[in-house]
């Protein structure tokens, strides 16, 4: 299996604090995976190394074989690789079609009409709200517009950093469902989620994050019987 | 309480010590006293300005633009009051009034200006507030432009100064002005020392760091900003009578906008947050200014005052008067790098914020 | 009749100018004091095409626009490319763009000379009377052309492809770095774009504005009021606070004097920021600061 993204021994952190300690991760085309961890142990910052938003990072990181350590964020975007972060970045004063168009504003229009519709037929609330300038959206509006945005780049590693944070139980169940049907066309998911029974069933491999390493990965069981491998106990937080 | 001694509070002392020598040396031994001397008073002048100037930008971090509005509007009021007119005649003597008197009244108008342009920053912020100030300059001149009995387009004489009429242009009078300005320079320094370093330059610097966590710790910055307009201000007022104590007069040429961006040049160069910055940025810009002045061709002057500016503002973080500390980081950091294994985080200062 | 054929014509070519202004430093966090420079480099572009390449009025634009652009490609490289990033750069690259306004003045002056030099009517010089008033074919071409170019920027930003990416820029600089907007390509296009704005205002005001070195001071000002009236990033903003800045002049020089025009201005900036400092764009959004 040749890996579509590779991380060896990265390290990684902001000014003077190191929050990532020689991170090892190879990834597959088709996988999904899934970070999990206590708050502040790198989850969210490994995700964000990798789309090269951290002050500053050493090791290796390729994608497809190739080292993308110095490719600035907005080119690694282009090349396929899409952040969905915490916060969402959402551009507040602009409508959500353009919101969305955002996503796929170097393609053509009717590619990019074409996208849009996958998109609002994976998230039918926001259909209703097209107009609407993303500002004025909720919470579980506003996560599946940033979703929804990521979703139109046409990505192949799709990097989401904790989507049902700050979400009502009912509603991040509804992300999660929607989020297990996403076809990902041989590419990869990466999904940081503190929540862990949100990816029992449809994650292939979860990776636990511990004080910035690697502490431990597990198969996850696509199948209804998924539980956590080598007697290690609970360690989410809600 | 003593300074302890380190390297830094010895060089600081041999900057203010070899300084204070060069300014004596320079107009007793080296130059001709007519020369030098008009050169110092501007100097003096300019350099009393960006100290207080220092305190409301680097200080407390408020683009105000007002200085030299403040600074003009005093000495016309400084000339106004001490019998000065249009016509140049000491009205009879009626109106004369004792220097010392005309530069309090300059400084108490100016405490009441920088109330007054303390007001806004209420409401406005940074080059919000900035383009305020810069109006409040024009609108200034205009006013002033319009009236009658200030002279309008030449301005007012006539007024009280420093010198007896039989000392103006003479060795003994030249050597007055020379130490009137020194004691102004002194004067502003104590002033910028007492404040900066004092409790209200500790409050204001926590202001502009975080305005939030200055509220939570009960700081009241309105208060804070009012004092250091206000403070700053009356000083500035008294620079103002000052001006008009040196040369007897004021004219509109005193809100020359050029004049706000020579000085403006100054500290940005010399390195805002520091009084050594301000005497040096004074020093370095007036030098140039005054060497190509006398060429054919002035445009000159102000294309190496701009390069300077812009190279200084490209190549150093805090002016030139942080270039030391600037080589110090830069040392640690090729060291840190040499040194580096591939496992500890690199030095803080080398930060590569890729797409941020 | 007079004051509103002023107010929209000054009103257009302020609002190129202060759009310019504003949409730098919405998307980029950069205030470009170099623009003044900017339109008087565009004037002399415009003056140098019509005494070396053609008298003809279209090609004049041309010059002016074209120099405009290359003129904001350089403030691009020389300043904010070297600065951004970089500790205290918000400040420092104001400071740097000053200091590049000055240099580029006083080359001018040594360059060109501090006489002013002429440009020749670009609409023609026939007049017809509308509504009781004398109006030039020189001041209604300013009118159309400068609002049809408004109106071209405007739908160009709300359209297109490229405006999308500058609109996402100034609300939000890492969304749009995550959807493949690259800051730095979008600062030259940003300063090409704005320099090229700048460039046709002045040539369209070329008849009260004539090529002389230090041209580009009152434009710079009253560009820097209209961006800071109409609110950071405000197309709408600033629309509306160009018909102010526009009408206040035309109302003053009419009513009062000339010389009070800026004492008015500010006295508007003044009441409009006190009341919502956030300018304009506050009151259109109806939210405080």
């Amino acid at each position: 299996m040749t890996a579509i993204l590779e991380v060896r021994k990265l390290s990684a952190g902001y000014g003077p604090l190191r929050v990532l300690h020689e991170i090892d991760l190879a990834v597959a085309p088709g996988e999904r995976v899934g970070l999990v961890g206590l708050n502040g142990h790198g989850k969210t910052t490994l995700l964000r190394s990798v789309m090269g938003l951290v002050d500053w990072r050493r090791g290796e990181l390729e994608l497809d074989g190739k080292s993308i350590l110095r490719t600035p964020a907005h080119r690694l975007a282009r090349a396929g690789v899409v952040l969905m972060p915490q916060g969402d970045a959402l551009f507040p004063g602009l409508s959500v079609r353009d919101n969305l168009d955002s996503g796929a504003f170097a393609a053509g229009w009717r590619e990019r009409k074409q996208r849009r519709d996958r998109v609002l037929q994976l998230f039918p609330r926001l259909a209703d709200r097209l107009g609407q300038s993303a500002g004025t959206l909720s919470g579980g509006e506003r996560r599946m517009c940033s979703l929804g945005r990521g979703l139109m780049t046409n990505a192949r590693v799709f990097l989401i950093d904790e989507p049902s944070l700050g979400l009502a139980p009912g509603i991040a169940a509804g992300l999660f469902s929607t989020l297990r049907e996403l076809d990902l066309e041989g590419g990869t998911l990466i999904l940081a989620e503190q929540n862990r029974t949100l990816l029992e069933g449809w994650i292939d491999r979860i990776v636990r994050i511990h004080h910035g390493q690697v502490a431990g990965i597990e198969r996850g069981s696509p199948g209804p019987d998924g539980g956590p491998a080598e007697g290690e106990g609970p360690e989410t937080e809600r | 309480m003593r300074k302890p001694m380190t390297w830094k509070n010895a060089a600081d002392g041999g900057f203010w010590g070899g300084s204070l020598a060069l300014a004596v040396i320079l107009f007793f031994f080296v130059y001709d006293n007519a020369v030098f001397g008009g050169h110092f008073t501007i100097f003096a002048l300019y350099a009393s300005i960006n100290l207080m100037w220092m305190l409301v930008i680097g200080t407390a971090g408020i683009y105000s633009f007002a200085t030299v509005a403040v600074v003009g509007s005093c000495a016309y009021l400084a000339a106004f009051i001490s019998g000065g007119s249009q016509a140049g005649q000491d009205l009879a003597g009626a109106r004369s009034l004792n220097v010392v008197l005309m530069l309090l009244a300059a400084a108490a108008f100016g405490a009441f200006l920088g109330a007054i342009i303390a007001a806004p920053t209420i409401r406005l912020r940074g080059v919000y507030f900035a383009l305020f100030t810069i109006g409040l300059a024009e609108v200034a001149r205009a006013l002033i432009k319009q009236q009658e009995f200030l002279g309008k387009h030449q301005g007012l004489s006539g007024a009280s100064r420093f010198l007896k009429v039989d000392q103006v242009a003479t060795e003994t009078g030249r050597t007055i002005d020379f130490f009137i300005g020194l004691a102004l320079i002194s004067f502003c320094l104590v002033v910028y020392r007492l404040v900066d370093g004092g409790r209200l330059g500790l409050l204001l610097r926590t202001v502009r760091e975080s305005e939030g966590v200055a509220k939570g710790i009960g700081v009241d910055i309105v208060r804070a900003r009012f004092a250091v307009f206000i403070i700053s201000s009356a000083v500035l007022g008294l620079i103002g009578g000052f001006y008009t104590g040196y040369y007897g007069g004021v004219s509109l040429t005193i809100f020359d906008f050029n004049t706000l961006l020579l000085l403006f040049a100054m500290i940005v160069v010399g390195g805002l947050g520091s009084a050594k910055g301000a005497i040096i940025g004074t020093a370095l810009i007036l030098y140039i200014d005054r060497t190509y002045a006398d060429f054919s061709q002035p445009a000159w002057r102000y294309i190496w005052i701009g390069i300077l500016m812009f190279a200084v503002t490209l190549g150093t973080t805090r002016g030139l008067v942080g270039v030391p500390a600037q080589i110090r980081e830069w040392l640690q950091r090729y060291r840190a790098r040499k040194a580096s294994s591939e496992l500890g985080p690199p030095a803080p200062a080398e930060l590569e914020a890729p797409g941020l | 009749m007079t004051d509103v054929v002023t107010t929209i014509n000054l009103a257009a070519v302020y609002g190129l100018i202060g759009v310019g202004i504003s949409l730098t430093w919405a998307g980029l966090g950069f205030l470009n004091l170099a623009h003044g420079v900017t339109f008087a480099a565009a004037l002399y572009g415009a003056w140098w095409t019509q005494e070396n390449i053609s008298d003809y009025p279209g090609v004049i634009f041309l010059g002016g626009v074209v120099v405009g652009a290359l003129a904001g490609a350089i403030v691009c490289v020389s300043v904010f490319l070297p600065l951004d990033g970089r500790p205290n750069w918000d400040f420092r690259s104001i400071v740097a763009s000053l200091g590049l306004s000055i240099i580029g003045i006083y080359t001018f002056f040594l360059v060109f000379g501090p006489q002013r030099k002429s440009i020749d009517f670009l609409f023609g010089t026939t007049k017809f009377k509308l509504g009781g008033t004398t109006i030039t074919a020189d001041k209604s071409g300013a009118i159309i052309s400068a609002n049809v170019v408004m109106i071209l920027v405007v739908v160009a930003l709300m359209k297109s492809r490229i405006g999308l990416g500058v609109r996402a820029l100034t609300q939000n600089p890492e969304g749009a770095a995550l959807v493949g907007i690259g800051r730095r390509q979008a600062a030259f296009a940003i300063l090409m774009v704005s320099g090229a704005l700048a460039g046709f205002a002045a040539v369209l005001l070329s008849q009260i504005f004539y090529p002389e070195p230090n041209i580009g001071y009152l434009p710079l000002l009253k560009g820097l009021i209209v961006a800071l009236l109409g609110g950071l990033g405000s197309i709408g903003g600033a629309v509306v606070a160009a018909l102010l800045v526009g009408g206040t002049e035309a109302v003053t020089s009419h009513y009062l004097d000339p010389g009070w025009i800026l004492v008015t201005q500010f006295g508007l900036i003044a009441v409009v920021l006190l009341v919502r400092p956030r300018g304009v764009a506050g009151i259109l959004e109806g939210t405080r600061a």
